[in-house]
């Protein structure tokens, strides 16, 4: 722990090989990195697991002081192992974790200065709510100011003897009806009494018996330590603590007992914890539980809060009580929180920024309000808000949406402009990205895997010749290109120009096409949302190689283990394939008529006759379920071919089975792409 | 006629009812599982009886008049206890083969240091190991729990001579540490307490991490206050078979001289004696004598014995 006083290494520094280890040695094996603005940051974090499954794709997010994070996500997203990795509790596969600017990738959890609430507590079964909460201060050593301790102790005795006597022996009567022990006595009395623990313990040892003989002895105590401290060199101030060169001193200690008294006692009165200080944990409730294992973490003053769904085991109405109280407390101290959750209503109500994850990766970063009315894609439009977003299938044809019931609606200029803004953007996106080397590479082994894996390579000479040029002709420009013209001309030579072509000579042509560049994750990002919320099933494969399990190392299906020359792998994986898809559907959405969907939130969908705005034509439902929630009505019904959710207010009053006049509130309508998700 | 029909319902309360009032009723399968029940009672609680009783009565009246356990011939003793205790033999008891003396004070004390201090020390040994084995992520910690596990296959019996010779090649053939040393290695109790340590929820280790606990204190502080119970059982079974072991104190200090024994040893001695001499009063009283700590101990300890045992899923 003594490391906390060292100043970390500049990162971006350079040092020599022999002196590195020196310099991070003196500095604690801190590094920090000064272009870092954020307080905590994370940089393309990837979480891979023994197993092979990768759980966080690309994590980056910036993380300002006195922010209040939230990631959300179904379950299995990644938002938990996210969480774990800030807390140093998992190791980070690749990417960089910066807290307080300094590189943290490789501290042990104790040294990143961070507390944690996890979801079933964790508290000790064994200790006292007061020990629970003292826990982490008596764990480790703080910088705390250096103090005159027996002038302060002498002091305060003098102090006591000459006029708080009667209230010393009131304290000491009232320990003694407790059935105090000794030491319970001295802190009982010091607390009651204000004064230190050794003031106290001088007291109660003396008993205050001869009070002129003792103010004596403390005196001289003063005196003899002033001249100690003075030809040290040390100055003291008023709080006794001690200066050099009008600067207070700063040592490690262990917290003494009385400072942690103190904090305790004002942790537990920001969470109404009082009364229960001396029970244990079996004999509280759930929320109560809840209020002590927060107690334990904000007691420590610690830089970032991490609190893994503290909520999730208790109910509904703790829940909402709960919630509110951790915003409060996080507005009374101000630390830096992350907080994971799958429930998007505490999502809502307490972040200032929330992370929308789906299966690893991140969709959306954003204030509550953005990520509400701004979803970025499908999924996060649907993820968020109760009830969730109604989706419809319909048509889109120059600024008309059409609906399969015939419904119409035309969208404003805004809305087109907007459309053709994002297919252009979308296939130039496209382009660059099949523009470039790996995704050559991709083209090809697809066009040559057709031939290598379907027939024989003996029989149809012609078929392999030609799909050999075809792939000389993609892969031209790429930097294997030379290699593979060299291959293939070499082979010919040998045959004096007669092409003989045999299945091994397919595979050296395939073995460089099989090693990829990284290929930059945000489109790797983009193509898996193709392939996750497009309506269409497309087999997910988020390995690049995929080895034919062996019994012996079936579980090392990681891509470094895999042996390329092997004619065992396949290469599975069709992002080419995804790409190219994509980027023909964009061109035939840019040409006319194409599908696309459109979402309504619940809110968005009002009666006919009352709403006055900007709407669209009305249409008529038959209301399925009608159910009341207090100042809210909700009409279940349905509506081109899918069910259709109107949350309304409660002035009319609809019954079941009849028909209802709805319109759509036209400013509100969110139109999302077919093929990718993402909102136009 | 429909007046007399009963419902199928009605039949099965009718039933229920006739049960119900059967169950004062005289009922001979309860009697003969009682009487059953009774006599292996009595059976396993006869040896005691006669033990206890027959130290009570003179040097060879167990003997020679087997039939008045409870009326001794020679009216109630304590020639027994003297005899072993004391070293003070009864008039006319002829010639004792007596080789060694019985030292029945040196014995206890040696057991106790056997039988405690190992249990101490292997309590230490085996909950370090099993926190290690549950807690911490090292590099072939399965392959090596594999291992360990595999070993308990081997027979005790099976190592002793080469634990013996390690043992005096450590230069401790007279020392009593040879006695805990070879027991510090047992598998079965690591075991026990690692199954036990699992049931602890990592949240609690991974959250004193995070306050800056390093992995001893945890272990002293966290873990071991909530493995209390389990520590308990196995500091029971420890202790009862450190206190009951003969062969391998036998082993290694049967030939030697007595002030090296332990209780067992010198019981086994005393029987020994008791058969060439009509001393069966003094093995008797031996008996009673090894017995009493270890009964005194359960009476002490029930319990927790009963808690321990049923918290920690062993069946006795």
């Amino acid at each position: 722990m003594a490391n906390l006083d060292n100043k970390p290494v500049d990162g971006a520094m350079e040092v020599s090989s022999k002196d590195a280890g020196k310099i991070l040695k003196k500095s604690g094996y801190k590094i920090a990195n000064n272009d870092v603005d954020a307080f905590v940051s994370l940089k393309d974090i990837n979480k891979i697991y023994p197993n092979g499954v990768q759980a966080v794709y690309d994590f980056n997010i910036d993380i300002s002081e006195n922010d209040f994070i939230v990631l959300v996500g179904p379950s299995g997203c990644g938002k938990s192992t996210t969480l774990r990795m800030i807390a140093g509790l998992e190791n980070i596969t690749s990417g960089f974790l910066y807290i307080d600017k300094v590189l943290s990738n490789y501290t042990s959890s104790k040294d990143r200065d961070i507390s944690m609430v996890f979801q079933n507590y964790a508290l000790y079964p064994q200790m006292t709510v007061f020990d629970n909460i003292a826990f982490p201060l008596r764990a480790r050593k703080f910088r705390m100011p250096m103090e005159a301790t027996l002038v302060k102790a002498n002091t305060q005795v003098i102090d006591v003897l000459n006029g708080r006597i009667d209230e010393f022996k009131e304290a000491v009567a009232n320990a003694k009806d407790k059935a105090l022990s000794y030491g319970t006595a001295v802190e009982y009395v010091a607390t009651k009494m204000k004064i230190c623990d050794e003031a106290a313990k001088i007291l109660c040892k003396t008993k205050a018996a001869d009070p002129e003989k003792i103010k004596q002895s403390a005196k001289a105590t003063i005196d003899a330590e002033t001249k100690k401290i003075s030809s040290k060199g040390y100055t003291m101030d008023e709080n006794y603590r001690l200066l050099k060169d009008g600067e207070p001193q700063y040592h490690l200690v262990k917290m003494s007992k009385e400072e942690i008294r103190r904090r305790v006692f004002e942790a537990a009165e920001i969470l109404d914890l009082g009364p229960y200080l001396d029970r244990r944990p079996k004999e509280l409730s759930g929320g109560q539980m809840q209020r002590v294992a927060l107690g334990r973490a904000i007691v420590r003053n610690a830089k970032l809060f991490l609190m893994d769904e503290p909520l999730s085991n208790l109910d509904a109405k703790l829940r909402v009580q709960m919630r509110s109280e951790i915003v409060r407390i996080h507005e009374q101290i101000g630390a830096t929180t992350i907080y994971v959750t799958h429930d998007q209503t505490e999502a809502m109500t307490m972040a200032t920024k929330i992370v929308v994850m789906s299966k690893g990766w991140v969709q959306q970063i954003g204030t509550p309000q953005e990520i509400y009315y701004n979803p970025s894609n499908i999924f996060v439009a649907t993820f968020i808000g109760s009830p969730a977003m109604n989706i419809f299938d319909a048509e889109y044809d120059n600024g008309k949406l059409l609906f399969k019931s015939g419904y119409e609606i035309s969208l404003s200029e805004d809305y087109v402009a907007r459309h053709n803004e994002y297919y252009k953007a979308k296939i130039q996106d496209l382009r660059r990205m099949l523009d470039t080397d790996d995704f050559k590479k991709m083209h090809a082994l697809k066009v040559l895997d057709k031939v290598l894996f379907s027939i024989d390579a003996q029989k149809d000479a012609y078929a392999i010749e030609k799909a050999v040029n075809e792939v000389l002709k993609i892969v031209q420009d790429t930097e294997c290109g030379a290699a593979i013209k060299d291959l293939v001309s070499h082979y010919k030579e040998d045959n004096n120009g007669n092409p003989k072509v045999d299945k091994k000579w397919l595979l050296r042509i395939r073995e460089p096409l099989l090693s990829f560049d990284k290929i930059p994750s945000r489109d790797i990002g983009i193509l898996h949302n193709a392939q996750v919320f497009s309506k269409e099933e497309i087999v997910v494969e988020d390995a690049l190689y995929y080895q034919k399990p062996k019994k012996k190392n079936n579980k090392k299906n990681v891509k470094s283990n895999i042996n390329l020359n092997s004619t065992d792998i396949q290469f599975v994986n069709n992002l080419y394939e995804v790409a190219s898809n994509l980027l023909a559907k964009c061109e035939k959405a840019l040409a006319g008529k194409h599908p696309i969907r459109v979402g309504v939130r619940p809110e968005d969908i009002v009666l006919n006759d009352e709403f006055t705005g900007n709407k669209t034509d009305k249409f008529v439902v038959n209301s399925n379920i009608v159910e009341l929630l207090g100042s809210e009505l909700l009409i279940h019904s349905e509506f081109a071919g899918s069910n259709i959710i109107a949350k309304i207010s409660t002035n009319v009053l609809i019954k079941p089975h009849t028909d209802v006049e709805l319109a759509m509130n036209k400013d509100k309508i969110l139109i999302f792409d077919d093929s990718c998700g993402d909102r136009i | 006629m429909a007046r007399n029909q009963i419902t199928s319902e009605q039949y099965i309360g009718f039933l229920k009812k006739k049960d119900f009032r059967e169950k004062g009723k005289f009922n001979i399968g309860k009697v003969v599982s009682f009487a059953v029940l009774l006599i292996f009672c009595i059976v396993w609680l006869s040896p005691f009886v006669i033990m206890f009783f027959g130290s009570l009565r003179g040097y060879a009246d167990t003997m020679l008049y087997p039939k008045e356990l409870f009326y001794p011939h020679s009216g109630y003793t304590l020639e027994n206890y003297e005899m072993l205790l004391l070293g003070k033999l009864p008039e006319g008891i002829g010639q004792v083969n007596s080789v060694q003396d019985y030292k029945i004070g040196t014995w206890f004390l040696n057991s106790c240091f056997s039988a405690i201090g190992g249990t101490v020390l292997y309590l230490f040994v085996a909950s370090l190991a099993a926190y290690a084995f549950t807690f911490i992520d090292f590099k072939y910690r399965n392959v090596l729990f594999a291992g360990i596990i595999a070993s308990m296959i081997i027979p005790g019996a099976a190592t002793a001579v080469g634990n013996q010779s390690m043992v005096y090649s450590m230069g401790l053939n007279r020392s009593l540490l040879a006695l805990i040393i070879p027991g510090l290695g047992g598998v079965y109790g690591m075991y026990l307490i690692k199954t036990f340590f699992e049931s602890i929820p990592k949240d609690l280790i991974e959250s004193a991490k995070m306050d800056g606990y390093n992995n001893f204190k945890i272990f002293y502080k966290i873990v071991l206050p909530l493995g209390k119970t389990v520590l308990f059982v196995q500091g029971l079974f420890g202790f009862m078979g450190g206190w009951n072991d003969l062969i391998w104190p036998q082993m290694l200090y049967g030939a030697k001289d007595n002030d090296l024994w332990t209780l067992q040893v010198g019981m086994a001695y005393i029987i020994n004696n008791s058969k060439s001499s009509n001393l069966i009063g003094s093995a008797l009283a031996g008996g009673v004598i090894c017995l009493l700590p270890v009964l005194i101990m359960y009476i002490i300890a029930q319990d927790k014995i009963i808690e321990g045992m049923s918290s920690s899923g062993i069946k006795g």
